[in-house]
């Protein structure tokens, strides 16, 4: 069995300079070789919305550098509201950073886990399910689709000891969230039971927690925390 | 490396499916699929391939599934035509015919 230990792993976090990404950064480069590769910061440049061939390059960077690779983890992702016209052009670049993205980087990481049975992590968000969210319907869409592909794909790769799975969670205090209107931040606040937005700290406490599980425990998993909601 | 023809290819690819498979028995007319291979051990063979060739083996095209059969082209996957695969791609790499 794959050991659960969550020290002198070899990390390769996506995203990592702020929000989610950066306390999780914080935690984890305690014990691990941890890698962060974001469009503008991080140890290496990676841009999810880059062309295939531009995108798999810049992974086998990162994963030249840590020499290997235990766990993978996206902690990336485009969040934005839009209207009922978004242009084709918004639409494309949403699918293509939260899906197309994410997708080829675990493709990239793919005989690097095999290796190691190692895991991967998606960060999706509860926006996905019921009862979704009025103008992140796009965003709602491409975290839907990243769903789908882990829980269909973990089957697959966990034939190999790999756990693919997700994290998904609902409103928490991040970049993302920063710039939202206030009559709309009081109205996704009273949608929560606890009656305000988790704490990216507390979604990176979460999401430690799982990596320390078994392989077998975690694969194809989507994990919710979203304070009861 | 020696020069003849695919010795090196089909080396590689002993190598590579052994890694796999240690009894499996290879010879170049052999069919990987007849081997059990899946596609996620293509994955890995494809890897080393590239290690040591610098080959991408199109591994997705080839299990793409025939339209009229409803299973992947099995030629695909004989040994010797996956050697003869990575021979092309190193002559186009010399500069040589694209054939």
């Amino acid at each position: 069995m794959k050991s659960t230990a969550l020290e002198g792993q070899r990390i390769l976090l996506i995203g990592g300079s702020k929000g989610l990404g950066l306390e999780l950064y914080e935690r984890l480069r305690v014990d691990n070789k941890v890698v962060r590769a974001s469009r503008t910061s991080g140890e290496h440049r990676l841009n999810l919305a880059a062309p295939g061939a531009e995108l798999q390059q810049a992974t086998r960077a990162c994963l030249e550098s840590l020499g290997g690779l235990d766990v993978l983890i996206v902690s990336s992702g485009m969040g934005a509201y839009h209207t009922p016209l978004a242009a084709e052009a918004e639409i494309q670049g949403m699918f293509q950073v939260n899906v197309f993205g994410p997708i080829l980087v675990f493709q990239s990481c793919l005989s690097s886990l095999v290796r190691s049975a190692g895991k991967a992590v998606m960060v999706s968000s509860t926006v996905a399910r019921r009862p979704g969210a009025s103008g992140l319907s796009l965003y709602a869409a491409t975290k839907g689709a990243l769903n789908s592909w882990v829980i269909s794909e973990a089957r697959r790769v966990a034939r190999k000891g790999i756990a693919l799975f997700a994290v998904s969670p609902g409103w928490f205090e991040s970049p993302m969230t920063e710039g939202i209107a206030a009559n709309t931040r009081r109205r996704n606040e009273r949608s929560i039971p606890f009656g305000r937005f988790g704490s990216a700290a507390e979604i990176a406490d979460f999401t430690l927690g799982l990596l320390r599980q078994s392989n077998w425990t975690l694969a194809g998993q989507i994990y919710e925390a979203s304070g009861g909601a | 490396m020696t020069n003849d023809p695919l010795t090196d290819e089909l080396d590689a690819l002993r190598a590579a499916i052994t890694s796999l498979q240690a009894d499996a028995e290879l010879a170049p007319e052999t069919n990987a699929l007849d081997l059990g291979l899946d596609s996620l051990d293509f994955v890995m063979i494809a890897d080393q391939i590239e290690r040591s060739f610098g080959c991408m083996l199109p591994i997705g095209e080839w299990f793409a599934v025939d339209g009229e059969t409803g299973e992947p082209t099995r030629s695909n996957f004989v040994i010797e035509n996956i050697a003869a695969y990575i021979a092309r791609y190193r002559t186009r790499l010399q500069g040589g015919p694209a054939e």
